[in-house]
């Protein structure tokens, strides 16, 4: 195997976790094989958050490692469904499954006081955390939510994030907060390998959208212990009750579009980085959306690429529309060698993940498009995809 | 039946540091029936709690005693001793004194372009520096928030729906999109920046009827407008909240010199580019006060102070008529701040051909600002015969769609509808307008407007259509009496390339920045998972490989969101 690249994509489910084993050497240099695990999560609910899944995966990683830590792990961004499965497997099983790793990178806005120094993204931080408690606790004590709603309500948890981030800091002794641009030289192990870092960009206020004016009674900051069902709000004498009750409902679902903009900001700060190994390029897009697609197209981050983690589990936001996308799939490669995509996905967990209509017309063409997750049993712990040197 | 209410003269802050009154009070008459809450034919307050989300009780309607005409809502006369009930019945008597200030101008009632009979004012909508028309839920939703650095205390619970000018801009919204609903799907930034320039000069002509807060002004600035803001500066409670550390104390200053940056103002945010136009017309005002000031003076330093007041008076009337009755003249579809000069032309013109200071000033103001590149860009031709409407009965043609289209289809090239393309008559209006200056005359029109569609390029990028949709129109202003075209506006520019130009290229350039900020969704992306509408996304609607835009006015909170 010390010719062969490999990037092993863990069946969890709705989640990711990936571990990556190189072959690096460099001249004069005795090979060795150096593993970065990326990730290891899943959504926390329905069947797409399982958690029976997580005791295979890292027994796995583990028997790879042989005992040795890990070279490097990469926590992309701040969602449950990428960091809560390494403390899972520390905390909930018996015995537990633990790993160390030399080096960590997490996402720039992970570091305890990047906050500090960064004035905008803590305005905007801020009123993400206020929506996000009144969602919580509008849902939690009101709403009659969807599914995807509590999950993803569940997977947007900051208290519970903080948590797991504690634990993942906790491998290494070197934690590394990384940005587009930040220095890399003695963050990583790697001599013949190259990585790069094309996202998030440092300062995060970049990627927030606006939130709505919420409307919840409940939960609202100030507001009281609980809303009442729509059936208790009655039309006063004189108003037009058709329309009465759909402001009403408009009042008290007006949350989904900033639940999806919560969603939407913190995927944006997903560490997106490039692996090169003897002539071969992967990607590794994290849950990146539009919005960081856009950022990294802008600055002329974007170049081909031989494998894509397809961001965000395969949704319609995870995937960039084609003028950027053929900056690192362009429609045939330079250099004619085989392209492939993974989306690691599971249905029925958030509507539109995966978007395999999308996937197909937008990568399908250019790539071969493998689903890891979806359609497997939960037998089939991985699926390889190896490149040779 | 006459019903007296109180209403904010300003805001509870600005009251207190001006040493001004807070309250003063008003009567409501032209409503059918009074309903607890407040609730009226048109408009109805719901409170909901803004804790709980339970609907708070309505103030307590109490009607004339035996052989009276006086009826008054249940709450007392200040803002301190009961606020929902105060909170309740303020917000209904400024939304109702707006609407009847705007109707009076136009000459007609308002309709609303949602289809139901009442606007919800909901004065408590939760917990927000905010406050926004929204006509989905046929509402205005003014919500509350902490002032940061409220003079004299430390922090002070600021409610958007106690001040006169919010309340009064976001009715305008209503009111406007009531005239003119097209604006709300408008893909340009100044027809966006002209529904927040109008909603604006609501607030301003709302301020003008104030007895006490005019008073206090002209007392304080020896009667002049010219020197102060305390006109101009909108929502300043809400503008010191927003940003105290700045010290502005204004959300918008329409007492400013600013002027259109042609080839840049496409990516302007319209908040802010409707500051050209409101300054070019709060200019006006200042001209036109000063010019009747000088009428009403009869040398007496001590009558200064009234010939001021009236001045104000009749001058704010005279330019809020000009001004509602231009935006009755609009065409359909999107609108520059050009066709807006034209419109308030037009109107002035068909009534006063020879004269017209007013008009004269904002030629000026418009070729100053650069809205237009010269003052023949506005000329319109007004009072004129045409054959087609020699045998037209308008009182049918207002009446019945059929003769409508029949009429439509007949005078194409009239309306400016291109050959063979398929059209849309809009509702007919019979307005009845009252003209003041140079003695009291009234007079009918009949407005008549079509509509039609054009396809342009689109440009957006793969996932979207190649082509989008763009509405434009006539509007033909009929005289009831002599059939005389009073005007003819169209907004469809084959006659005015470079408009046409300039206008393409905003939109482009406003699409794009909706598709940046992730705001532009295409059919069923501006659905949320839960299958319904997204309420921050702005919809493009697909068929044919085109898109049509929908919705651009809900990015118009009053203030821009984080």
């Amino acid at each position: 195997m010390m010719d062969t690249l490999r990037v092993r994509v863990y069946n969890v489910r709705c989640g990711d976790a990936i571990l990556v084993s190189v072959p690096d050497g460099g001249a004069g240099r005795k090979t060795q094989t150096r593993h970065v695990l990326i990730d290891v999560g899943n959504a926390l609910s329905r069947e797409g958050g399982r958690d029976f899944v997580f005791e295979p995966v890292v027994a796995d990683i583990l028997k790879v490692l042989g005992g040795q830590p890990l070279d490097l792990y990469v926590m992309t961004h701040e969602h449950l469904d990428h960091v809560q499965g390494l403390p899972y497997a520390a905390w909930e099983l018996k015995p537990p499954l633990e790993l160390r790793a030399d080096y960590a990178w997490f996402t720039a806005s992970a570091a305890p006081d990047y906050y500090d120094g960064h004035p905008d993204a803590r305005k905007k931080k801020a009123a993400a955390r206020a929506v996000y408690d009144a969602v919580a606790r509008y849902v939690a004590a009101a709403a009659p939510a969807a599914p995807w709603v509590r999950t993803m309500v569940k997977n947007n948890d900051h208290k519970n994030t903080a948590v797991c981030l504690d634990y993942l800091r906790g491998l290494t002794a070197k934690p590394t907060y990384v940005y587009r641009g930040c220095k890399l030289t003695g963050k990583h192990p790697f001599r013949e390998a190259k990585l790069r870092v094309w996202a998030p960009e440092e300062d995060t206020s970049v990627y927030y959208g606006r939130f709505q004016p919420m409307a919840l009674g409940a939960g609202v900051p100030g507001g009281g212990e609980a809303a009442p069902g729509a059936a208790d709000v009655e039309p006063p004498p004189g108003v037009d009750a058709g329309a009465f009750y759909d402001l009403v409902d408009s009042r008290r679902t007006g949350y989904v579009d900033n639940l999806l903009a919560l969603d939407c900001a913190a995927n944006n700060t997903s560490v997106v980085f490039s692996l090169e190994w003897r002539g071969w390029k992967l990607l590794f897009a994290g849950d990146a959306e539009h919005r960081s697609w856009r950022e990294m197209n802008k600055r002329g981050l974007l170049s081909p690429v031989h494998f894509l983690k397809v961001s965000h589990h395969g949704s319609k936001t995870g995937i960039p529309e084609r003028k950027i996308l053929e900056q690192f799939l362009p429609e045939k490669a330079r250099d004619r060698r085989r392209r492939r995509a993974v989306v690691s996905t599971y249905p029925d967990t958030f509507p539109g993940i995966p978007d395999i209509k999308l996937v197909e017309s937008e990568l399908g063409p250019w790539c071969d498009v493998t689903y890891v997750g979806m359609g497997m049993s939960p037998s089939d712990l991985y699926v390889d995809f190896l490149f040779k040197g | 039946m006459k019903v007296r209410v109180p209403l904010m003269v300003q805001d509870p802050m600005t009251a207190r540091y001006k040493g001004i009154a807070e309250v003063e009070h008003s009567y409501i008459t032209e409503e059918d029936f009074f309903l607890d809450g407040p609730v009226t034919e048109r408009v109805a307050v719901l409170d909901f709690d803004p804790g709980t989300g339970a609907l708070s009780p309505g103030a307590r309607f109490l009607p004339p005693g035996p052989g009276k005409t006086l009826g008054r809502y249940d709450v007392p006369d200040t803002v301190q001793t009961d606020p929902p009930g105060f909170i309740q019945v303020n917000a209904f008597a400024t939304v109702l004194k707006t609407i009847y200030m705007v109707e009076n101008a136009l000459g007609r009632r308002v309709t609303w372009a949602f289809d139901g009979p009442q606007l919800f004012v909901v004065p408590r909508a939760g917990d927000d520096a905010n406050a926004y028309y929204e006509r989905d839920s046929h509402s205005l939703q003014f919500f509350c928030f902490d002032h940061p650095d409220y003079p004299g205390d430390k922090a002070r619970r600021v409610h958007t729906c106690l001040s006169r000018d919010v309340v009064a801009h976001e009715t305008g919204h209503a009111i406007l999109d009531g005239i003119a609903p097209d604006l709300y799907d408008a893909v340009t930034p100044q027809s966006l920046a002209f529904h927040e320039a109008l909603a604006d000069l609501t607030a301003l002509f709302m301020a003008f009827r104030s007895p006490k807060l005019t008073d206090a002004v002209l007392g304080a600035t020896g009667g002049s407008i010219a020197d102060s803001n305390a006109f101009s500066a909108v929502a300043e409670e809400f503008g010191t909240a927003l940003e105290p550390a700045a010290h502005v104390g204004y959300l918008r200053n329409l007492k400013n010199d600013k002027t259109l940056k042609r080839g840049g103002a496409a990516r302007a945010e319209p908040h802010e580019l409707s500051e050209v136009l409101s300054g070019a017309l709060y200019a006006v005002m200042i001209k036109l006060h000063e010019k009747l000031k000088r009428e009403y003076d009869d040398g007496d330093a001590a009558a200064l102070f009234s010939a001021s007041g009236r001045a104000l008076a009749v001058g704010g009337d005279q330019l809020l008529r000009m001004l509602f009755r231009a935006v009755d003249y609009l065409p359909p579809g999107e609108v520059s701040f050009a066709d807006f000069g034209r419109a308030i032309i037009a109107d002035d013109q068909a009534h006063y051909p020879a004269t017209g200071d007013v008009r004269k000033w904002i030629k000026e103001e418009f070729v100053k600002r650069r809205m237009v590149l010269n003052a023949g860009a506005l000329q319109v031709k007004t009072n004129y015969r045409s054959r087609a409407l020699d045998d037209v009965d308008l009182e049918t043609l207002v009446e019945s769609d059929w003769a409508a289209y029949d009429f439509a289809n007949r005078n194409g090239r009239l309306l400016g509808i291109p050959a063979d393309k398929p059209f849309e008559v809009r509702p007919r209006l019979k307005v009845d307008k009252v003209y003041y200056t140079g003695g009291h005359k009234k007079v009918s029109e009949c407005l008549f407007k079509v509509s039609w569609t054009n396809v342009e390029p689109n440009g957006l990028g793969s996932r979207f259509p190649s082509r989008r949709r763009v509405t434009v129109g006539t509007t033909l202003a009929i005289d009831w009496d002599t059939k005389l075209v009073r005007a003819r506006l169209t907004s469809d520019r084959r006659g005015r390339p470079e408009e046409e130009k300039e206008q393409r290229r905003d939109r482009h350039a406003m699409l794009c920045g909706l598709v940046e900020a992730d705001l532009l969704k295409l059919d069923e992306d501006a659905l949320g998972p839960d299958g319904r509408p997204l309420r921050a996304a702005v919809r493009a609607e697909s068929t044919q490989d085109a898109i049509r835009v929908r919705g651009t006015a809900r990015t118009l909170h009053i203030v821009r969101g984080l």
